[in-house]
């Protein structure tokens, strides 16, 4: 299933990159995140704990970034696993200035499992939608009140 | 009543005519108090989302999903489960004995869900047709028969029924 | 499997509603139960504390006041299907309402339930879009009149906060002459819908269409109504208006692929569902006498 769209970010496509790589920034960003253990270089393991509506659990995610093109684009691979199922997601993230702010999108091909109840399967990917969007919104938030860094920084 | 509590809460209910009291847990669904409180193992367990049927019983002459109510949600509640309908020992009800002569059950799992979804079919629709009969009985899944049999099964219970006018008490 | 532990409270009256949700952080309201208890069976859902509002009179009207019906949010779907005032002035709702799962879950489940669950195909909402109605969220400080569309966000998440409570669906009144129809397509009788179709259709004194209110379910994130009063205005409602309100609808929806059916698929069925349930709606205005 496609899993797609954008946001709209106030901030450098600089900064913008740095802080979605930046495992410090995905832990305070993930809604209900309570710990990210750094695996490996842009490896992830994640714990939330979902309460949306009547749904609520605590679910385990790991994550991995590559293919980095700083300032551009990286992809990412995840999957999660909780009480409402299973899901996996694959695809590329990419970054395009918009005048002096950033637009993210994102593409994910997803594909979600395990869950037992009609509801439970209709439930992920609406869940994981609003979820991301809680995401970059709360990135936004973060890169507003924070200082950016300089301009011309981009690591290799 | 108000009431609140960690642990147990005390239901009051009738079932098939009794009356029982009993403290439980919250989380305690209906379908669980009446077997593993009650004894009545008549009504099963099978899907627990409400799709299967096999737990179907009857709460103040309405068909419900015992999997889908806490047994404290019956407080004050008349409850009748498939152990409630035959007038005695020897004296089946219509529908059940409707179900043995048409060969309606194999394994008997869905059976007692059946019965009481057929029950409250008839109460409504005392003449039903074989579209409405299949209409009325889709919430209840049966592995082994096929349905055709259970079909034929209320068809005679509704004739029998109209034809003693003893008809359903509702 | 078996749901998590929880403390369960029973309220009466609004008043002790709105105590026992102030009371308690991690508080949901159950009243059906046919969507909710589902979901604690397989620990989706776990809320701490239940707050059960099934004995809250104030919430089970059903009064026709004016050009509307009030209908409370504890009304069950098979008293709704039943009563004389909602077969008289809402058949939409009625033929919606019947496809709604089975008896026992109609016996059971409610109408409020059904639209603060807010499920993408829910029969109840996709009637609810296509009648206009307004819905009457309450608190310990008041109450606030809130119109369908605004009110169902995406899927399973309404414009209701955890201290908040449905008391009150308000639906007007079709006008004399207007039909309506309501087509489902799923895997068996009483599932979840694929797509659902609700129409209305007002005629004038030449047969013309006066009026027309669509909404779909299963082809967004939760049941849309959607404009083709221009494909159908003014004129009788033949096969080519038909399709060409169908197209309008292809135009303004984009099903996704789920576990259930494609997207395309879906935007098949909608273009099918759609004209049938226009068409059955014109026919059964224009059979009505002037």
């Amino acid at each position: 299933m496609k899993f797609e769209g954008e946001s709209r970010l106030k901030g450098t496509r600089a900064a913008v990159w740095h802080a979605l790589v930046d495992p410090a920034v995905i832990e305070r960003c993930t809604p209900g995140c309570q710990s990210l253990a750094i695996m490996a270089p842009d490896d992830f393991e994640l714990v939330t704990k979902v309460g949306i509506a009547s749904i609520s659990g605590t679910y385990k995610g790991r994550m991995r970034l590559g293919e980095k093109v700083a300032g551009e684009r990286y992809a990412m691979s995840a999957e999660g696993a909780g009480p409402i199922g299973t899901m996996s997601v694959a695809g590329v993230v990419t970054l395009a200035d918009v005048g002096d702010e950033t637009l993210v999108g994102y593409a994910f091909e997803a594909t979600v499992g395990g869950a037992m109840t009609g509801m439970a399967q209709r439930a992920l990917l609406p869940i994981a939608k609003l979820l991301t969007k809680q995401f970059f919104k709360s990135v936004d938030q973060l890169l507003a009140a924070e200082a950016p860094p300089a301009a011309d920084e981009v690591e290799p | 009543m108000n009431e609140m509590t960690t642990n147990r809460i005390s239901v009051k209910l009738t079932v098939n005519g009794t009356i029982y009291t009993r403290a439980v847990e919250p989380r305690l669904l209906l379908s669980d108090f009446l077997r593993n409180e009650l004894g009545l193992t008549g009504t099963h367990v099978g899907c627990e989302h409400g799709k299967c049927g096999a737990c179907t019983v009857m709460v103040d002459g309405r068909a419900v999903r015992a999997c889908l109510m806490f047994a404290i949600q019956a407080e004050g509640a008349s409850v009748e489960t498939i152990e409630g309908l035959a007038a005695g020992a020897d004296s089946l009800h219509p529908i059940q004995r409707a179900f043995i002569d048409c060969h309606g059950l194999q394994c008997g799992f869905c059976t007692p869900g059946m019965i009481n979804s057929t029950r409250a079919l008839l109460a409504t629709n005392p003449v039903p047709t074989d579209q409405e009969i299949r209409q009325g009985l889709a919430g209840n899944i049966c592995r082994c028969t096929g349905y055709v049999n259970i079909v034929k099964a209320v068809r005679q219970a509704a004739a029998e029924m109209r034809a003693s006018e003893t008809g359903e008490g509702a | 499997m078996k749901p998590k532990a929880f403390d369960y409270v029973r309220v009466d009256t609004l008043p002790a509603l709105f105590v026992a949700l102030q009371a308690h952080d991690d508080a949901k309201i159950i009243a059906g139960g046919q969507s909710l208890v589902p979901m604690m069976n397989f620990r989706v859902a776990q809320p701490e504390v239940l707050v059960d509002i099934n004995g809250i009179e104030a919430l089970r009207h059903i009064q026709r006041d004016g050009m509307r019906l009030r209908i409370g949010a504890m009304a069950r779907y098979q008293d709704l299907i039943d009563s004389p005032q909602v077969r008289a002035c809402l058949p939409l709702l009625v033929e919606a309402l019947g496809h709604v799962g089975y008896p026992a879950i109609r016996n059971r489940g409610t109408l409020g339930g059904s639209v603060v669950h807010n499920d993408p195909s829910a029969e109840g909402g996709v009637a609810l879009c296509c009648l206009g109605a307004e819905l009457v969220v309450a608190s310990a400080t008041g109450e606030r009149v809130v119109p369908i569309a605004d009110f169902l966000v995406t899927t399973y998440l309404t414009d209701i906060a955890p201290h908040e409570v449905l008391t009150e669906i308000r639906i007007p009144v079709p006008e004399p002459r207007t039909g309506s129809a309501f087509r489902e397509v799923a895997k068996r009788v009483g599932d979840f819908a694929i797509v659902n179709v609700a129409a209305l259709v007002s005629v004038g004194a030449n047969e013309e269409v006066s009026a027309v209110s669509l909404a779909l379910g299963g082809v967004a994130e939760t049941p849309v109504a959607i404009d083709v009063s221009r494909a159908l205005l003014g004129r009788p409602l033949d096969a080519t208006r038909a399709t060409e309100a169908a197209r309008l609808v292809d135009e303004a929806t984009d099903p996704q692929d789920d576990n259930v059916a494609g997207g395309a698929y879906k935007r098949h069925l909608a273009g099918v569902l759609v004209k049938q349930a226009l068409t059955a709606a014109y026919a059964d205005a224009t059979a009505m006498g002037a």
